[in-house]
């Protein structure tokens, strides 16, 4: 029977997958994982968060348009050799040192983290206040580190910097050195991640910067209507990918070769088809399933999305040299998690490096949350043929009906998407109404860019905390481990590609007005 | 209950044989799928545009 409702630190862990109010030694709860998604809710604090926090910036930035630029003094970090010429604010108006709008950036990230931090899982101590600040530090610090001319610098650059050589990685390399970071601390000191879970945690970051790639689509979309359209249109073929053939193939994979019980196989095909630890949890929940079902396939969805996004992007590179549109796609369709898609999709685009105004990010985030939009249908969906046709696995936790209610669509709906749509939507009616203000719509992107940056890289380094790699070595995980194996590298990576390859071979990776700009 | 100390009680025995229902589930998603795919394939236009490549970057700078 289930048995909701333990709350540690305000944070919701099943009652049953706890001894002592302590998370247990085989499965640590990576700080990825949300359990909120068992039980229905309206509205989680997390959305909330991510919708103010991702809203406000986006509001902040508009502002720009009326020449009220009160996000100008934000690190704009550049490709560097000289550490003195590292950072500029981003508004062209702001005249500051790059000490200071460093340090500005710094602490007004730490003070909003502190407080999201607050709102989601408690009020915070002095030490984890201080871990904050310092693990933001190390961020900016790694984002710092990636711009490095040597690492980053791409053919473009390297005159202007007297470069002879380097590799390329444009400054997007600072992803993988947090990365890298993350998996160092996450793998060689568990017990710090264990106490600080509330902090290390890519949700908080991920989610508002979906809402942020909802605003910089809004103003391409006004720069290039019918590009945009393109882009948005083919995102259908993400969900009928997803929903309707990922998800068949996986189940059947499941029951019928490696024998799971449903129990299983319905967490285990959504965690490996649709969008990984949030639809595992949610459609585990429909069924009635085990907590511990959900939560042992979210634990290896976070360690293979890891492996993933260190692979994949570059197979794309060199599998498909011409096509960054269809590189793009893929990794929304392929990368399992919302955090590591998106990452993938940040890998990608420095990869190609299509230069100003690309669409690789978006391509990769529009598709993502076109799959995730339908996270609630399909819940409801299951739990009705669940109910009608095996009623008896649908056990009944606390304080639930065991009837399914309409409502939970709405429910498990992904509230932070709203803020993707609204902000998106914002931008294309203001920018309708107002097209002679084209240069502040461009310079409010490029401080939603700024922001949306800095949150990947802390996500990032949240990432690689979380992929806690000895896990896979618990007894038991083989089969488990299997069938994603098959599911991801024998099944879904193939049939990705060749719909990505249909849906967007040939569509152009820059607004066409901005090609050829740096 | 699963305890999940005890790895042993993580799934190891066969299940169940698919009932109609799950197969009923998993034929009309493939066939709705792609049936909806090749619609969605034929009916959105094609971008005639083609993206060119950027001057290619690797550790030898162009000369």
């Amino acid at each position: 029977m289930l048995a909701f409702a333990s709350f540690q630190r305000n944070r919701f862990v099943p009652k049953q997958l706890t001894q002592h109010g302590k998370a247990t030694k085989l499965f640590p709860f990576p700080p990825y994982l949300d359990f909120s998604g068992m039980k229905t809710q309206s509205w989680k604090p997390e959305d909330l968060i991510a919708l103010f926090l991702g809203l406000g910036i986006v509001g902040l930035a508009l502002l720009s348009v009326w020449t009220y630029d009160l996000l100008g003094w934000s690190a704009g970090v550049k490709v560097w050799v000289d550490w003195t010429k590292i950072v500029t604010p981003i508004g062209p108006t702001w005249e500051m040192g790059q000490w200071a709008s460093l340090s500005l950036t710094w602490a007004a990230w730490t003070s909003v983290a502190a407080v999201a931090i607050w709102f989601t899982r408690g009020k915070l101590g002095i030490t984890p206040f201080f871990i904050l600040g310092s693990l933001l530090a190390v961020v900016l610090l790694c984002w710092i580190m990636g711009h490095e001319g040597h690492l980053a610098a791409t053919a473009r650059d390297r005159t202007k910097l007297g470069l002879t050589n380097s590799l390329g990685l444009t400054g997007e390399a600072g992803y993988l050195v947090a990365l890298a970071l993350g998996l160092i601390v996450g793998n060689l000191f568990p017990q710090f991640v264990r106490r600080f879970d509330n902090i290390l945690r890519a949700d908080l970051w991920i989610k508002p910067a979906i809402v942020l790639v909802g605003g910089a689509v809004g103003v391409k979309a006004l720069e290039q209507q019918a590009l945009a359209a393109t882009v948005l249109w083919r995102g259908l073929a993400a969900i009928i990918e997803a929903y309707l053939i990922y998800w068949a193939l996986i189940y059947l994979l499941a029951r019928v070769v490696f024998r799971f019980s449903r129990e299983w196989a319905v967490p285990l095909a959504s965690g490996i088809s649709i969008c990984g630890v949030s639809a595992a949890i949610a459609t585990g929940a429909a069924i009635r399933a085990k907590p511990m079902v959900a939560v042992v396939v979210s634990s290896l969805v976070v360690i293979f999305s890891v492996f993933e996004l260190l692979i994949l992007p570059w197979l794309a590179h060199s599998l498909l040299p011409n096509e960054p549109m269809v590189a793009a796609a893929w990794m929304g369709l392929a990368v399992k998690t919302d955090g590591a898609a998106i990452a993938a999709g940040a890998v990608v685009e420095s990869l190609y490096d299509p230069g100003k105004g690309s669409l690789l990010v978006a391509t990769t985030t529009t598709i993502k949350v076109f799959i995730d939009l339908f996270i609630g249908i399909w819940c409801l969906v299951l739990a009705l043929l669940w109910e009608k046709y095996f009623p008896t696995e649908r056990t009944i936790g606390e304080g639930q009906s065991g009837k399914v209610r309409w409502t939970e669509v709405w429910e498990r709906f992904p509230k932070f998407l709203l803020g993707y749509f609204f902000a998106f939507g914002l931008m294309i009616a203001l920018g309708l109404f107002l097209p002679e203000r084209m240069k502040g719509f461009k310079q409010a992107a490029d401080e939603m860019d700024l922001w949306r940056k800095l949150f990947f890289a802390a996500a990032f380094f949240c990432l690689g905390v979380g992929a806690n790699f000895r896990i896979l070595a618990a007894a038991g995980l083989g089969r488990l481990t299997m069938v994603y194996l098959v599911g991801i590298f024998g099944i879904i990576l193939w049939i990705a590609l060749g719909i990505s390859w249909i849906f967007f071979h040939g569509v152009p990776a820059t607004l066409p007005n901005l090609v050829g700009l740096p | 209950m699963i305890d999940p100390d005890n790895p042993s009680e993580l799934p190891t025995g066969p299940a169940e044989p698919l009932a109609r229902a799950e197969i009923g589930l998993v034929t009309v998603s493939l066939v709705v799928g792609f049936v909806l795919l090749v619609v969605l394939a034929l009916t959105l236009p094609k971008n005639p545009t083609q993206w060119q490549p950027p001057p290619k970057a690797g550790i030898n700078p162009p000369k």
